[in-house]
């Protein structure tokens, strides 16, 4: 019987800690709660973050998983955990900027969380394959204007970050396609490349390009991997708001360990070997410190509500 | 051909490398202790070494993480056998004839089949992946959502087959597991079935709380009411090793669920699941006496436990040969391929032959390493079920608390799987089988979301299902296997009347 003794040295080393500590910030493990499952882009961009993040804050960082419920079990353990700034959320947008507008009732509110740092992007693309008849995004939308709701799409899920975003380019380009849900990007792939679905919306990382030809990056400025492909912006058809995120902490954190906090972050952001996981898995972004990320999160939550009201999604 | 046999000798040159051997075999330990702890896996085994692989070499990163990935599938049969808990999906179905055989004191016979059928599979999916990789990928991205369904419906009417008692009672099982499988969140949209408002139920059940409650536990309690004998079987060991009988009944079930297992792996989403289905019932039906199964026939070993490590290397064919990856395992290879700046599909053979085939040398190395390792702990393991089950009961029931709590970090996946315990403990009295009612739980939310998708892309239109060849293909197969179900019971009503 290992495993008990082990958890019985565990115990004993954090409650030294706590009692030659009390005063210090971190006295104890700092947790990174990330909503998704081990191995996914943001799990993995949270693992290389942590990485330098323990040596800058100085303390042991553990990065933990509690994915489900659309990110929203991980927000509210968050919410409801001490607000002393060992138990903070690793993530994007969605559980405070779109969940509210879907669900009436949410295991946290969004005034319990203060965010950190901005820290990565998730960006869409749109993908289509190599012979596809839609060489532009130009064409795809004179194809949908054509035959409203006929041409297909797949993403990740209806009423998903991806879908809210791709549907206000399709309003504001007067035309209408048919949305089929894949849980799965990895069944999407092949349906696009052998023909049986016009073209996807994909985040990044979730395709290899080539063999996918994309048309179009929802984004305002040109993403640095996809240098000669366009963004909806320059084609018309601005995409604010995608999905972007970071560190956030219970909002009734002391001000000082936040400051300490948010301090640690920018300097772990700026860290090579952080800068070169978001480039690889394309999540690389301009730093925002708290100020301008919660001014990000706002923005991004009236246009997600407008997104709402307009698709009509049932609110549950 | 002799471009296949300069990559395999290539390969070799790389996975015969003194660090790489180490890697390799630290991957498959390290993998066999994940597999035989229920409830946890490879994706937070991989997801947790991830920083270590940034400074390795990228053949020798993934060619310890391969090893992890099929050193659990090895690892997961032995829980299987020994104790009825199925850590995961692909490892089910060996629960029903691996627990009997050791309930009849053939635990090492059914651990030993396990171990070589496993190396047997694993050298033919190596095999299969070096010589026919590229065009068993072009059979994964040939399959439409409508075939899917076609192919998921299959393995649930086949699953009838599963039941020893009655056919009625079967049903019943599957229709009540697929409710259990349709609580949560709708697979296509935010809104959210038979949650009851409660939060830990938006996810649905997971597979771990609702098999190890199942299986595991009722199991335990059942053993603990009829306390025969002071250990958990109340029978002897008996022989470690198969005996000429197992080994005449089991070659051909492990070769054909070996290449049942190399086909259905390639297929993206569940492929290892559906394999080892697929292999138990073909088993079944090939069979001259399928009324032993379910009481610990050995080929009910053989099969699924070739077909599921055949399955887990074959898929990473889409990841290797198209760059798609086949599931998380797969996705968490892909992330370790691009932190080394690495792109995988098409070209990867050429621009970097030593990843593609050291990692596939290494399969096979790695496999041999598995079975070397595994049958000498076989003695041990079959030991475990010498001790009283006063000491080993609450470990087990520890174990299965910290797998389910371990899968999400909830303590509602603790109370989940409690009161799926009694629940099985119902239905074991009952002499309902929780067998078919999990393949239900487990089917039919895929077939569920491929019907859908299938709906999606056709604008609604159901003929999607019979234009598609393969699909049509399946559906036929469908009418024969309901057909010949229907058969025996409607001949007997004929004999009957004309008796009258």
């Amino acid at each position: 019987m290992i495993a008990p003794r082990l958890l019985g040295l565990a115990l004993t080393a954090s409650v030294w800690a706590g009692t030659a500590a009390a005063e210090k910030f971190p006295s104890r493990p700092i947790q990174l709660i990330v909503p998704f499952t081990a191995g996914n882009v943001v799990d993995i961009n949270a693992r290389a973050f942590a990485e330098v993040f323990r040596s800058e804050i100085g303390g042991t960082v553990v990065v933990v998983n509690r994915d489900g419920a659309a990110g929203m079990i991980a927000m509210g353990a968050v919410a409801n955990a001490a607000p002393d700034g060992h138990t903070l959320f690793f993530g994007p947008n969605g559980q405070l900027t779109l969940q509210p507008h879907l669900r009436k009732s949410l295991p946290y509110k969004v005034e319990q969380i203060a965010p950190i740092c901005l820290t990565f992007e998730s960006p869409f693309a749109i993908a289509v394959r190599p012979d596809s008849p839609h060489k532009t995004f130009a064409d795809l939308v004179e194809a949908g204007r054509k035959n409203p709701g006929k041409v297909s799409y797949g993403l990740s899920g209806i009423g998903s970050v991806p879908h809210l975003l791709f549907h206000m380019v399709a309003v504001r380009a007067k035309t209408e396609f048919n949305a089929v849900a894949y849980k799965n990007y990895s069944l999407l792939a092949p349906d696009i490349l052998e023909g049986r679905i016009d073209f996807g919306v994909m985040a990044f990382g979730s395709f290899q390009s080539p063999p996918m030809k994309l048309l179009a990056v929802l984004r305002e400025k040109r993403h640095p991997r996809y240098k000669d492909v366009p963004t909806s912006t320059e084609l018309g058809f601005p995409a604010e708001s995608g999905a972007f995120g970071g560190l956030y902490a219970p909002a009734a954190t002391p001000k000082p360990i936040l400051a300490q906090l948010e301090a640690a972050c920018e300097r772990t952001f700026k860290a090579a070997s952080v800068q070169k996981m978001l480039d690889d898995t394309g999540a690389g972004t301009e730093y925002e410190g708290s100020a301008g990320f919660a001014r990000r999160l706002a923005a991004d939550s009236a246009n997600k509500a407008e997104a709402v009201r307009l698709l009509d999604l049932k609110v549950q | 051909m002799e471009q296949v046999f300069d990559g395999l000798l290539l390969g070799a040159g790389v996975a015969l490398q003194p660090t790489n051997l180490l890697y390799c075999f630290l991957g498959v330990l390290l993998g066999t202790l994940v597999g035989v702890l229920p409830g946890i896996g490879p994706v937070p085994t991989i997801a947790l070494l991830l920083p270590v692989t940034y400074g390795l070499p990228p053949s020798t990163a993934l060619i310890t993480a391969a090893g992890i990935y099929y050193g659990a599938q090895y690892g997961g049969s032995t829980t299987s056998i020994l104790c009825n808990l199925p850590g995961e999906a692909s490892s089910l179905i060996t629960c029903i004839d691996g627990h009997g055989m050791a309930r009849k004191g053939e635990a090492g016979a059914a651990l030993a089949i396990a171990a070589v059928g496993s190396f047997v599979a694993g050298t033919a999916a190596t095999v299969a992946i070096a010589f026919v990789g590229p065009p068993l990928a072009k059979v994964a991205s040939a399959f439409s959502a409508a075939d899917y369904f076609s192919l998921i419906l299959l393995g649930l009417i086949g699953s009838v087959v599963l039941a020893r008692g009655s056919v009625v009672k079967a049903i019943a099982m599957i229709v009540l597991g697929a409710l259990f499988g349709m609580v949560g969140a709708d697979p296509t949209s935010v809104q959210e079935r038979l949650t009851f408002g409660i939060p830990a139920l938006q996810d649905g059940i997971g597979f771990v709380p609702i098999a190890m409650g199942l299986f595991g536990i009722a199991e335990i309690m059942v053993n603990i009411e009829r306390a025969t004998g002071r250990t958990m079987l109340g029978a002897t060991i008996g022989r470690l090793w198969p005996s000429r009988e197992h080994w005449r009944r089991s070659w051909r079930a492990i070769l054909r669920g070996s290449g049942i297992g190399t086909v259905l792996g390639v297929l993206p989403g569940g492929g290892a699941v559906l394999a080892s289905f697929a292999a138990y019932l073909a088993e079944k039906r090939v069979s001259r006496t399928p009324e032993r199964f379910g009481t610990g026939a050995v080929e009910g070993v053989a099969a699924p436990e070739s077909a599921n490590n055949a399955a887990a290397q074959s898929s990473f064919i889409p990841l290797l040969t198209l760059g798609i990856p086949a599931n998380p395992v797969m996705a968490l290879m892909l992330a370790i391929l691009l932190i080394q700046n690495i792109v995988p599909g098409p070209a990867l053979v050429t621009t970097r032959p030593d990843v593609f085939w050291g990692v596939i040398a290494s399969m096979w190395v790695g496999n041999l390493m598995l079975l070397v390792l595994n049958l000498p702990l076989i003695g041990l393991w079959v030991r475990l079920l010498g001790v009283p089950y006063r000491y080993l009961f609450p470990a087990i029931l520890v174990f299965c608390c910290i797998g389910a709590y371990s899968t999400g970090g909830n303590v509602s996946e603790i109370w989940i799987m409690l009161a799926f315990a009694a629940f099985g403990y119902a239905l074991l009295k009952l002499k309902f089988e929780p067998a078919p009612m999990l393949l239900g739980y487990v089917l039919a939310p895929l077939m569920e979301e491929h019907f859908r998708r299938a709906l999606g892309l056709s604008h609604g239109d159901f003929s999607v299902f019979v234009t598609s060849p393969i699909s049509a293909v399946f559906l036929a197969l469908c009418a024969a296997l309901i057909a010949a179900l229907a058969w025996p019971a409607w001949r007997r009503r004929r004999e009957t009347a004309f008796r009258e």
